[in-house]
Parts: C-alpha cells; sequence; structure tokens
C-alpha cells in the first residue's frame, strides 16, 4: 500500500508528525490537568488547542495519508503509553483514512477550505466513534451516556473554534515563514 | 534529553512477565467481550480477574489511585440516579444490571488498560514497537513521539517559569478565567519549540543518511511463554465462556 511505503514519506514529515502528535498529546493533558477535572472551560480550551495544532500539521504536510498516519501514531501510543481503548482504535484509524479521503480529490490538499472541512469532519468522526463504544459500555444507563453526549458535544464546540483558531495560527506561522505554501 | 526509562526501572523490571502483545489481545479481548455480557455476576467475575491480573503486574498506588478516580465518579452516578429515582421512579424496576454493569465494565476497562500502559517501561515500549513488525512509516512517528515526551515536559516547565517570571501563575483559576492568555503564553511558545526540534531533528535525520531507501533493523519476536500462554487462555475462556452461559442459560 502507497500510504506505508517508506518511498512516499520523507523523514522530515513523519518526525514532524511524530513531533506534532507528541505536542498534541502533552498540551491537551497539561490544559486538562491544569483544570482540574471536569471544568467546561478547559474542556473547550483543548480540544480548540488540539484541532488548531492538527490545522498546522496538515498545513505543513500536504499529503494524502497525513490524517491516517497522524491517527495510527496518536492511538497506537494512547495505547501503549497513556492507556487508551483499542476497540476505539480502528474506528479512528478509518475516521482519518475517510477524511483523507474527503480532502484529497481534485488537488483538495492544495485548497485550504477543504482542509478546514476535512479536519472538522476527522473531529467529528473520531468523536462519533468513541460515543459509540461508549453507547455499548452503558447500554443499560443512558442517563451516563446522555452525559458523556453532553460533554463530547461541549468539546466539539471547542474543536469547531479550533478550525477558526487554526487558521490565525497558520496565518501567524506563515507569516514568520515557518509554513510556505 | 533526559530519559524517561531510568525512573521507576528497578520496580517495574521484574514485574512484566507477560509480552506486550500478549496484553494488547488481553485488552482487545475485554473491550470487545464486555460490550456483549450483561450480566452482572458475570461482569463482577470478569473484574475480579482483571484486578488479579492488574495487581500481578505491580504498581498497586497507582491501580488504587485509579480504582477510587472510578468509585468517585460511580459514586456521583448513584448520587445522581437517587434523585433520578424520586422523579421517575421506573428507573428502579430495572435491576440491579442497569447500576452495576456499566461500572463494572469500566473497572475492567481500567484493569487491562493499567496492565497494559502504566506498568511499561518506555524502553520496553521502544523494543514492543520493534518487534511488532510495524512499517518504517509508523516506528519512526511513534518512537520520535515517545522519546520527545520528556523534552516537552522540560519546554512546559520552562514556559512556566517564564509565565511565573511575568507575573501570572498557571494554575485552575488562570486556565479558567483567561483561556486567550494559556493559549498565548503557554500554547504558541511551545509549538514554536515543538516546530524548531522538528526541523533540528529532521536534519539529523538526513545527515545520519536516513531516507527512503533505508532498512529497518528487526528485532526478533520473542516467543509466547508460559505466562502468556495461562493469561490468554483465562481471558479467552473468561470472556467468552460468560458470553456463552449468558446466551445458554
Amino acid at each position: 500500500m502507497k500510504l506505508f511505503s517508506s518511498d512516499y514519506w520523507a523523514p522530515s514529515e513523519l518526525i514532524l508528525i511524530g513531533t506534532f502528535t507528541g505536542l498534541i498529546k502533552i498540551s491537551t493533558m497539561l490544559i486538562a490537568l491544569a483544570g482540574g477535572g471536569m471544568n467546561p472551560v478547559t474542556l473547550v480550551l483543548k480540544n480548540t488547542v488540539a484541532t488548531s495544532l492538527l490545522i498546522i500539521l496538515v498545513y505543513k504536510i500536504r499529503k494524502f495519508g497525513v490524517l491516517t498516519l497522524f491517527s495510527v501514531i496518536s492511538t497506537l501510543v494512547s495505547l501503549l503509553l497513556m492507556g487508551g481503548n483499542l476497540m476505539s482504535i480502528a474506528g479512528v484509524m478509518i475516521s482519518g483514512f475517510v477524511c483523507d479521503l474527503f480532502i484529497a480529490p481534485w488537488n483538495g490538499f492544495a485548497k485550504p477550505i477543504r482542509l478546514i472541512l476535512g479536519i472538522g469532519l476527522f473531529d467529528f468522526m473520531s468523536r462519533a466513534v468513541s460515543l459509540g463504544y461508549s453507547y455499548f459500555l452503558y447500554q443499560e444507563q443512558m442517563g451516563m451516556f446522555l452525559m458523556g453526549v453532553v460533554m463530547v458535544a461541549l468539546g466539539y464546540m471547542g474543536c469547531l473554534m479550533g478550525l477558526g483558531t487554526g487558521i490565525i495560527f497558520v496565518k501567524e506561522l506563515r507569516h514568520a515563514g515557518i509554513i510556505r505554501e | 534529553m533526559p530519559a524517561l526509562s531510568v525512573s521507576n526501572c528497578s520496580n517495574l523490571s521484574s514485574k512484566n512477565f507477560i509480552d506486550v502483545r500478549t496484553r494488547m489481545l488481553i485488552c482487545l479481548v475485554c473491550s470487545t467481550g464486555i460490550i456483549f455480557i450483561q450480566s452482572p455476576p458475570a461482569l463482577g467475575i470478569l473484574a475480579l480477574a482483571s484486578l488479579v491480573y492488574a495487581l500481578a503486574h505491580g504498581r498497586i498506588k497507582v491501580l488504587t489511585v485509579a480504582w477510587c478516580g472510578v468509585g468517585i465518579i460511580f459514586a456521583m452516578a448513584m448520587c445522581c440516579i437517587r434523585i433520578m429515582l424520586i422523579f421517575w421512579p421506573e428507573i428502579g424496576e430495572m435491576g440491579p444490571g442497569a447500576f452495576f454493569n456499566p461500572f463494572l465494565r469500566v473497572l475492567i476497562l481500567v484493569n487491562t488498560i493499567f496492565a497494559l500502559a502504566v506498568s511499561s517501561r518506555i524502553q520496553d515500549l521502544m523494543t514492543s514497537l520493534k518487534t511488532l513488525g510495524l512499517p518504517f512509516v509508523i516506528y519512526l512517528p511513534a518512537s520520535v513521539m515517545i522519546r520527545f515526551i520528556p523534552e516537552f515536559i522540560n519546554d512546559v516547565k520552562l514556559i512556566r517559569e517564564s509565565m511565573r517570571i511575568k507575573g501570572f501563575n498557571p494554575g485552575i483559576q488562570f486556565v479558567t478565567l483567561h483561556p486567550f492568555l494559556v493559549v498565548r503564553l503557554l500554547v504558541v511558545p511551545l509549538t514554536i519549540r515543538a516546530l524548531r526540534s522538528a526541523d533540528t531533528l529532521s536534519v539529523a535525520a538526513e545527515l545520519k543518511g536516513m531516507d527512503a531507501n533505508t532498512r529497518m533493523t528487526k528485532m526478533p519476536s520473542p516467543k509466547p511463554g508460559a505466562w502468556d500462554i495461562i493469561a490468554t487462555a483465562c481471558a479467552l475462556v473468561l470472556t467468552f465462556g460468560s458470553i456463552a452461559a449468558e446466551k445458554l442459560l
């Protein structure tokens, strides 16, 4: 498969994906810890930051498969290091691949609007997969599941805000010469 | 860069008697199986077995904290249900499964994930990444990410100090009341530092001659030991046995 072939990716791109996956994990964890548990402000903020950083990553590496590879690395390391759920991994990887397919046609990686919409869709789909698993987990207590839905919806509002702040981030980084395209 | 693997290695080295691939398999079997099990006794037995499995990996303090966290969440949920019972007494007619099953499922997940994630050393994870036979495009970013976590933590400490010098105290109050300042003072410098680190590492990789033609050294996969077979068999028998018993009885 071309996506997992070494010829397709430059080492610098792979390193950037690894670095940004780590950065997203650490910064979101840090904000969540600083907020102290069920804090709605930090819940929105951490999702805003994660989406903004993901936008920077996709702007830096405009290639088919970047979201798939990001989700593979993120979930694999989450599973081994931070305690992610193995059941949601397949769903997140499929979300990444579907969103890459959404962006790619007709040179979509060169079009900012397609990138932004693709990342918005990726955030939505990965959350939907997690909620789908939670539905089975709390099948006897729909109240607990609905509480989860409210929290995830609040987090997704943060992601939507992150789409806007991500564009601002990218503009600043382009001004600084860090993003060249 | 400080080696994260140095800490706690003395109390972990003897505890990882089960291979990481076996632990991943147990995690997968349990997280799939608990969806289909609906009887509280079956889930209780599985929770007990998963507790024994988690305790065998040591780090009892961390496990106790995790259990306390789940306990607090469960107590809060119970309080909410008690309040709901006043308004909708029909909820009480659903039986004990409706109250205990979600809690037991979360406990099983916490135990299996604990055994996989918390009890592994960084160096073990790096080795297991190699033995899993992953392609280079997954191995390189994953190892960069794992190796960069201590670097990021150091960066955060530095930025926190600089925030303190500027007169900001980055605590719960500050994060809640000034989220935009958090982005400006913490996230932006962290992002710039990460981009610089990635650039430096990319140059180092190119100077080292790492490119598309680089062949990855594959570590020989260790054969499953007796404990791997016993643990996998127990997980499979308990999970699928519970599902079968539930369907038959």
